[in-house]
Formats: structure tokens, C-alpha cells, sequence
């Protein structure tokens, strides 16, 4: 079915499919066979639409938007923007796919174990500032959900691009033991009339007034419920026994999305992000022997410098006494707030992977 | 009928890689170990180095990574480059 014009070499700009343009299921059915789908239909990438979405950011369709050193990939911006035309991106869309790629290509980011290791990470997009707005970026109610476009096809796309040009496809290069359904899309606006904090981009450096996209690869999402406190200690005690749970402790980052009606509470009572950041770091720990006890200190595991992951699963007299926090400081927890005005439902993500492995990146998007 | 699209799938690596002069033989060199840091590394390493050593006259340099999903530091490198005619890297966790 899948025809190489050139066979003199594999990745070849143009091919054709033996299906007529006009039967939308055969086209489904072509692209499905010649594997370049999540399992949902996609839009034919024809040259029209792929320079259409290529027009609309400022990239020439060879630049690289995408570099992935382990496996020496180079992702061009036509590659890059043929998928999103699949994932379903209208081209006013294609400035923040490319900053979400200049994002996931930083070193720290390591975006090689994200796609591939048994942790099945997802990968979070925030989108903040005066784009969010002009192309519809859900922040409200169900933003973490499905039913808006740039959120789906946005996150969407990251997800095609793994699959078609990093080979993160299920069972051969993408080994998550489970996934989740984050995998699929998982990219929502930040409500910041809502929040009583500094807009999460403008906190991490960008300038006023510029948009910027936020990656976070993220085990999935916990939900965090509290309809009654009135106190942000009692509030934040409902964070914190999530943010303690021992299936998702390590040293690594969070990320917190306050409800609306949570983040209220907390301005209210006059409470900064960093002191959030801070009680919640302060009291998100575990004792060394609790850590010991339910097998997540393992003997030989050196793959974070801290002292406590690598001191070995017997436990010692004195264990009981020390006290483990989850992150390594106050700023490893992001505090970003989202939803619809009513109800006490945040989420709790807690970084991929069981030790550091991942920095959260902030990156700008050219206007 | 037929439809041409853009090809949205890439087969191969696009950065060429000049893989290091292999030795001629593994007798008389130091031979790297990097252990990736995972709980089972060191012994899948030390382990295969043990091999090794009973069929060639090897010494090893071990070095272990402090994240296992970043490389190693470049004064790592910089060491085992120096040191080393061989490198070994595994996975082992």
C-alpha cells in the first residue's frame, strides 16, 4: 500500500498511499497499516497542509526544532509539522509545537528515558501568556481532560512525533510497563486570573507580555480533594499526605495544579507561592525507615547523588529519626493553578522516574 | 487513486557517528566501566570484566553515573579517554 517514490534512500520527503482522497476511512485505514498512528484517525499530511503549517511559524522546513542525542535524531521542521497536520493542529497552533520541541530537546529535559523507559512518562505542556487566549487553549473547566482542540492535538503531536521520528512505538523502543492516558495529550493553559501567584512563565524568567509553553514529564496525575478546610494548613495537609504516598516518592520534582476554588483559599489567607512551596516541602517526607520498610531504598542503586537513595535497605538504629523529604528543595515543587471555578479537585503529578532524572523546562514561543 | 502526503516518519539516524578506533587487542589495557547507576550495574559489569579477564590481560576504570539518564560528567569522560583503550556500558536494573 505504502509506496516510496525514491527508493534510493528510506527517509524520503514525499510517498504515496494507494487510497483515494475522498474516503476518509480509507485514508484512516492507509495511514493505520503504514503505522504512523496512536490508534486514533489522523489527518492526511498532504504537501498543502504540511506548508500551510510550516507558514505559520518562523522556521524554513529544514531547520532542526527537534535534536534527541542519544539515538542521533535531527528533526526537521517539515517533520515535525506533517505530524502535527496528522495529530489535527490548525497551523496558528505550530509556534508553540516548535517551542514545545526546542523545550523537549534541552539536555536536562532528557527526552531519550522519557520516550522509552519503563516509567511511561507523559509528557505535561503549560501554556501561559496572550496566546493562550488567542488560540483557545483550555484552562478552565476539564483542562486536564479532553474537549478542546489545541489542548488534544497539541499534546497530541509530541506524542506522533516520539512514535514516528524517535521510534517510541509501543513494546520496540517505548518500554513503559503501563502508560497512562496523559500519554496521548496531556497540554492545558494555566487559569492566571485565578491564580493569587505570579503566572508560572513569568516565575521561571520569560519577559512580560511573551507566551511561553512549560514541559514536564510526569507520571500520571493524583487527584487531590478537599471541599472544607478553612485553614491553608489544613488544606495543604491533604497535598502533602498525596505528595507523601509511597508509590510516588522520590527525590524527584512536582507539580501541583490548584483548583481555582484551592488557590483562592490560599491568596486569601495572604499565603505567597513560595510559602506554599515551602510547607509543602517541608512536611512532604517519609522517615528513612518507612522508606526501608516499603522497599524503596535498594541495595547498589547509586542513580542520584543523594545520600539517603543509596545507603543501602538495611535498616539501622536510628532510621526511625531521619526524615526524608519528597524533591530535593522548595523549588522543585511547580504551583500552577487550573480549572473550573467550583470544586475542591486539584491534581498532584509527580515527576518521572524514581530519582531526578527530569528538569521541568521553560521555553519561550516566537511570536 | 492515489495520494501523496508528506512523509511524517523517520527510519534512521540523520547525525553520522565516527565510531572510535577499535584495538587491535584487549591485552594490557585499562578497560572502562561505566555503570549507569541502576541497582544491578555494577555487577552486570563487573561481571562481564571478570570475562574478560581470563581470556585477555585487562585492567578496568570504573566510573558511575549520577544520573542514569543524562551521560556521564565530562571529567568522566575526560578521565576514561586518558586511561582507556576499551569502554564497556550497561543497564542493569
Amino acid at each position: 500500500m505504502t509506496k516510496v517514490l525514491d527508493e534510493g534512500s528510506s527517509d524520503q520527503a514525499i510517498i504515496e498511499l494507494d487510497v483515494d482522497e475522498r474516503d476518509p476511512f480509507g485514508l484512516f485505514d492507509a495511514c493505520s497499516a503504514a503505522g504512523w498512528t496512536d490508534g486514533l484517525p489522523v489527518v492526511p499530511p498532504t504537501e498543502a497542509r504540511v506548508h500551510a503549517m510550516l507558514a505559520a511559524g518562523p522556521w524554513r522546513s529544514s531547520d532542526i526544532l527537534l535534536r534527541e542525542p542519544v539515538r542521533a535524531r535531527d528533526v526537521s521542521a517539515q517533520m515535525i509539522a506533517a505530524n502535527a497536520v496528522m495529530a489535527g493542529c490548525l497551523p496558528e497552533y505550530f509556534p508553540v509545537v516548535g517551542a514545545v520541541m526546542t523545550a523537549i530537546s534541552d539536555p536536562h529535559f532528557g527526552l531519550h528515558p522519557v520516550a522509552t523507559s519503563t516509567g511511561g512518562a507523559g509528557i505535561v505542556i503549560i501554556i501561559n501568556g496572550p496566546i493562550r487566549d488567542s488560540l483557545g487553549v483550555n484552562y478552565r473547566h476539564n483542562l486536564l481532560g479532553p474537549g478542546t482542540r489545541p489542548n488534544m492535538a497539541i499534546g497530541r503531536t509530541v506524542r506522533l512525533v516520539l512514535r514516528n521520528c524517535l521510534g517510541a512505538i509501543p513494546g520496540v523502543l517505548d518500554q513503559s510497563t503501563q502508560g497512562w492516558p496523559g500519554k496521548l495529550s496531556c497540554c492545558f493553559g494555566e487559569h492566571e486570573a485565578a491564580s493569587p501567584w505570579e503566572p508560572l512563565h513569568r516565575s521561571r524568567g520569560v519577559t512580560n507580555g511573551a507566551s511561553a509553553v512549560t514541559v514536564f514529564a510526569s507520571e500520571s496525575g493524583h487527584d487531590v480533594v478537599n471541599h472544607s478546610a478553612t485553614t491553608p494548613e489544613a488544606l495543604l495537609a491533604t497535598f502533602v499526605d498525596t505528595m507523601r504516598a509511597l508509590g510516588s516518592f522520590s527525590p524527584g520534582r512536582s507539580l501541583l495544579v490548584f483548583a481555582p476554588e484551592h488557590a483562592t483559599k490560599l491568596g486569601a489567607a495572604g499565603w505567597s507561592r513560595e510559602m506554599v512551596q515551602h510547607y509543602l516541602y517541608s512536611h512532604s517526607t517519609r522517615t528513612l525507615s518507612e522508606l526501608k520498610a516499603g522497599g524503596k531504598v535498594e541495595d547498589g542503586n547509586a542513580i542520584e547523588p543523594l545520600e539517603w537513595f543509596r545507603s543501602g535497605s538495611a535498616l539501622r538504629p536510628g532510621d526511625e529519626n531521619v526524615f526524608i523529604h519528597r524533591g530535593a528543595s522548595p523549588d522543585d515543587i511547580l504551583c500552577v493553578v487550573g480549572g473550573g471555578d467550583a470544586g475542591g479537585h486539584s491534581t498532584f503529578f509527580p515527576s518521572w522516574s524514581r530519582g531526578r532524572s527530569v528538569t521541568p523546562i521553560t521555553q519561550e514561543i516566537p511570536q | 487513486m492515489k495520494i501523496r502526503l508528506v512523509n511524517p516518519v523517520m527510519h534512521g539516524p540523520q547525525t553520522i557517528v565516527q565510531p572510535a578506533r577499535r584495538p587491535a587487542s584487549l591485552d594490557r589495557i585499562v578497560l572502562g566501566l561505566i555503570d549507569n547507576g541502576k541497582t544491578h550495574a555494577t555487577e552486570l559489569l563487573t561481571g562481564v570484566a571478570a570475562q574478560i579477564a581470563k581470556r585477555h590481560a585487562i585492567n578496568t576504570a570504573m566510573v558511575r553515573k549520577q544520573i542514569v539518564s543524562l551521560p556521564p560528567s565530562d571529567a568522566d569522560i575526560e578521565t576514561l579517554a586518558k586511561q582507556c583503550g576499551a569502554i564497556l556500558t550497561a543497564v542493569g536494573d
